[in-house]
């Protein structure tokens, strides 16, 4: 005991000494490294030996290596500041977080999605950054996007996002050359390629479809793309109309019409199993040779370069419905601070240093998502040319692709996330009628509206 | 006197001391969560608003029981009884086999059993998403091997069509299941006395006469408590269902305990504790019948 308590003193005394020694230098160095908070900055290097905890959710070990690699750029920099990273097993991640943060200890930056920012603000769980945004020398250029992000939910400022996932069409070249067929532009398109292409006796299909987990998101892209977002409520909350008092799409004709195409592309061009599809079995279906044409995140172009020939592939940008809009959700993830770290101004610091324009360029070019400032182009040709590029092109087009989302802000969402996906998965197997589901979704954000007012 | 009463009071407190902890630990780390997660189930217990939690009394109940077209309880309830007899039901039948031919000795018996026992080592996870992607409609193994010995003309979409996902489950819990009855059934035989079977060889019995009155009578008890200890596992064992349909397609292969993982993940606490507390009575009524019946048949024997 005795002994362990003079060892543990010794420690101690080593790491403050240690501190000592390098906190001059990292005075020096703070500015280069882009962090105007000095005040934050120089206590924290004069001060005594900090850990930050982050815990990530969306994981994986390419990932963590990169975040590893720019907490170590900050820890040189701030010699007295640890940062522990955490990686939870990706499918049980947010339920990791969600303890965590019920606890009230063991975190100071937790991975914040934009399926869990509800949860989180609503309990009070993650603390408001403006404050830190305010004196952050990096603000002026954040990309629209990731303005509205930031203030997603009620207006305050509970997370800095680390990038988007803007889904793209990728599609087989070779498959579409050996039939005559051009380059798909819209849902039609698709579906006629779909069509020319599917040969269930040589295990050839159009299209990758989800039926499983998530299924209903590509449902209602479909739904958006009809209908067009002029006559939605709010980009974030797609699924009631402008000034409808909490009347919902699900009553429109446009959105009936859309469902009997989703249904037709997956009876017709899809692979029967496919009902059960989720993320994994439809990359697998377009990688293996299965399918020829899947809508996914970017972070798919890594998959398709490490195990498809450079002719089997292309990506182009997210197909247009009869609106003449293509309409997509700008997906989103970024870092929270906890309410209740104890280094609110040191793990601030080192958000902000994480978000920092030279940091999510090298981040979102790793992973694969669509950087937060401006100026990332320019400090990487890699976001203006090859594959990538078709992002950018989509974001010169601002009147055709356009973003909506499901009203994820409300807390019903959690309920109807599990509920769903099992409605859709009747009326494809034709236990339910079109209008059976469609009243059900009507039935279901209406009470929404009804218990919860407008959250938009 | 005075001092036998001081000398009694030391030994009691003595036994007190030493009999407390094997009473506090299981009270703080099973009965304290136990009863405090079965009160959420008459809670508004939801993680998205843990601000607004309330009491509502049978709610989520009424809720579990309400008759509509997005709730699946009744489906659920109904493919749990399927999933533990049938699942039951084989894994008992193959392995009671099995150990029976391990009984004898052959060449090669060691390297045999140590395969046979493999599945039982690996986790119900990895096992649930291997049988995924061998039932797997368009690049699975098993249509292969159909489409080969042409049973059937073109692949199958085993997970993705409602008559045949649960069956897929089951065919895959009965694989990985068989090793546990071997293993247990296999070191009670080893327990029967050579010297029965020798006597009965005497007497002319035939080998079908020798198991019903040798060998399933000295095994008895070992199979029945095999038996109720393999209901509660196949029971609340959701792993498998979970990683190779999610209870799906249209909630077709759902049972109770995957049900609830799913509920859990919706993050309303309470309607899962709901499930939990009617999973807990339904396994506490089973083990009491269960119980009286073999006991009695017991005594008649």
């Amino acid at each position: 005991m005795k002994k362990r308590r003079i060892a543990a003193m010794a420690l101690a005394a080593v790491m403050l000494t240690g501190c000592g020694g390098g906190g001059g230098t990292a005075d020096t160095q703070a500015p280069a490294a882009g962090g105007k908070d000095a005040a934050a900055t120089q206590e924290a290097a004069a001060g005594e030996a900090i850990t930050i905890t982050m815990v990530e959710s969306l994981t994986s070990p390419e990932r963590t290596a990169v975040l590893r690699e720019i907490a170590d750029k900050y820890q040189a920099d701030h010699p007295n500041v640890t940062i522990e990273i955490i990686s939870p097993p990706l499918e049980n991640a947010d339920s990791k977080i969600t303890q965590m943060l019920m606890n009230g200890s063991g975190a100071d930056i937790v991975e914040v999605r934009d399926s869990t920012i509800t949860q989180y603000a609503t309990n009070g769980w993650i603390a408001d950054l403006q404050q830190y945004i305010d004196a952050w020398d990096e603000k002026d250029t954040l990309t629209e996007s990731a303005d509205e992000v930031i203030h997603y939910f009620q207006d305050t400022a509970y997370m800095m996002p680390y990038g988007f996932y803007q889904r793209g069409l990728f599609y087989r070249p070779d498959w579409f050359a050996e039939k005559g067929l051009d380059k798909p532009e819209t849902w039609q398109d698709i579906y006629d390629a779909g069509l020319a292409i599917t040969d269930p006796s040589n295990s050839r299909f159009g299209y990758s479809f989800r039926g499983g987990t998530n299924g209903y998101q590509y449902a209602d892209t479909i739904y958006w793309c009809w209908l067009g977002t002029d006559k939605i409520a709010d980009p974030t909350a797609a699924y009631y109309l402008k000034d409808g008092n909490g009347a919902t799409i699900f009553t429109l004709p446009e959105i009936k019409e859309a469902l009997h195409f989703y249904k037709d592309l997956f009876k017709n061009t899809c692979p029967t199993d496919s009902i059960a599809w989720g993320f994994s079995e439809m990359v697998q279906g377009f990688v293996g040779g299965t399918t020829a044409m899947l809508i996914q995140d970017p972070e798919v172009i890594a998959t398709c370069s490490a195990d498809m020939g450079e002719d089997q592939w292309a990506l182009v940008p997210f197909p247009k419905g009869p609106s003449g809009q293509a309409v997509f959700p700008n997906g989103f993830a970024g870092w929270g601070l906890t309410s209740f770290t104890e280094h609110p101004a040191e793990a601030a610091d080192f958000l902000l240093f994480l978000s920092n324009s030279e940091n999510n360029t090298y981040f979102a070019k790793n992973y694969s998502t669509i950087p937060i400032h401006s100026n990332a182009a320019e400090k990487d040709s890699y976001f203006s040319e090859g594959r990538f590029a078709i992002y950018m092109d989509m974001a010169a087009e601002p009147d055709v692709y356009r973003h909506a989302a499901y009203p994820q802000m409300y807390e019903a969402f959690a309920t109807y996330k599990t509920e769903v996906d099992v409605m859709y998965q009747k009326y494809l197997t034709d236990e339910i009628t079109d209008d059976e589901l469609l009243s059900w979704l009507d039935e279901f954000w209406t009470k929404a509206y009804e218990d919860e007012g407008q959250k938009w | 006197m005075k001092q036998k009463s001081k000398l009694r009071m030391r030994r009691t407190r003595f036994i007190f001391f030493m009999v407390l902890p094997a009473v506090v630990i299981p009270m703080i780390f099973t009965y304290y969560p136990m009863i405090k997660g079965s009160m959420m189930a008459f809670q508004s217990y939801n993680l998205m608003n843990v601000k607004n939690i309330k009491w509502i009394g049978l709610e989520n109940f009424q809720k579990l029981f309400a008759h509509s077209a997005s709730n699946s309880f009744y489906t659920t309830m109904l493919n749990t009884v399927k999933w533990v007899g049938l699942s039951l039901l084989f894994q008992f039948g193959v392995g009671f086999g099995i150990a029976l031919l391990l009984k004898k000795k052959f060449r090669g018996a060691s390297v045999y059993q140590a395969l046979i026992f493999f599945p039982w080592a690996v986790s119900g996870f990895i096992i649930g998403i291997m049988w995924r992607w061998m039932f797997n409609g368009t690049s699975g193994v098993i249509n292969d091997i159909l489409m080969k010995i042409h049973l059937i003309s073109q692949p199958v979409g085993w997970l993705a069509d409602k008559g045949t996902a649960l069956y897929s489950c089951i065919a895959a819990n009965i694989w990985y299941g068989i090793p546990y009855f071997t293993i247990m059934i296999t070191a009670a035989l080893r327990g029967v006395s050579e010297d029965l079977y020798e006597a009965a060889d005497v007497d002319g019995a035939s080998p079908l006469q020798k198991f019903t009155n040798i060998t399933v009578p000295c095994i008895r008890s070992v199979l029945l408590l095999t038996v109720l200890l393999r209901v509660i596992w196949i029971f609340n064992f959701p792993d498998l269902i979970y990683s190779m349909t999610q209870g799906g397609p249209a909630g077709s292969s759902n049972i109770v305990t995957s049900y609830m993982m799913q509920l859990v993940q919706s993050l309303d606490y309470g309607l899962a504790s709901a499930v939990g507390v009617l999973c807990i009575l339904f396994l506490v009524t089973f083990v009491i019948v269960y119980m009286s019946i073999t006991k009695y048949a017991q005594e008649e024997a």
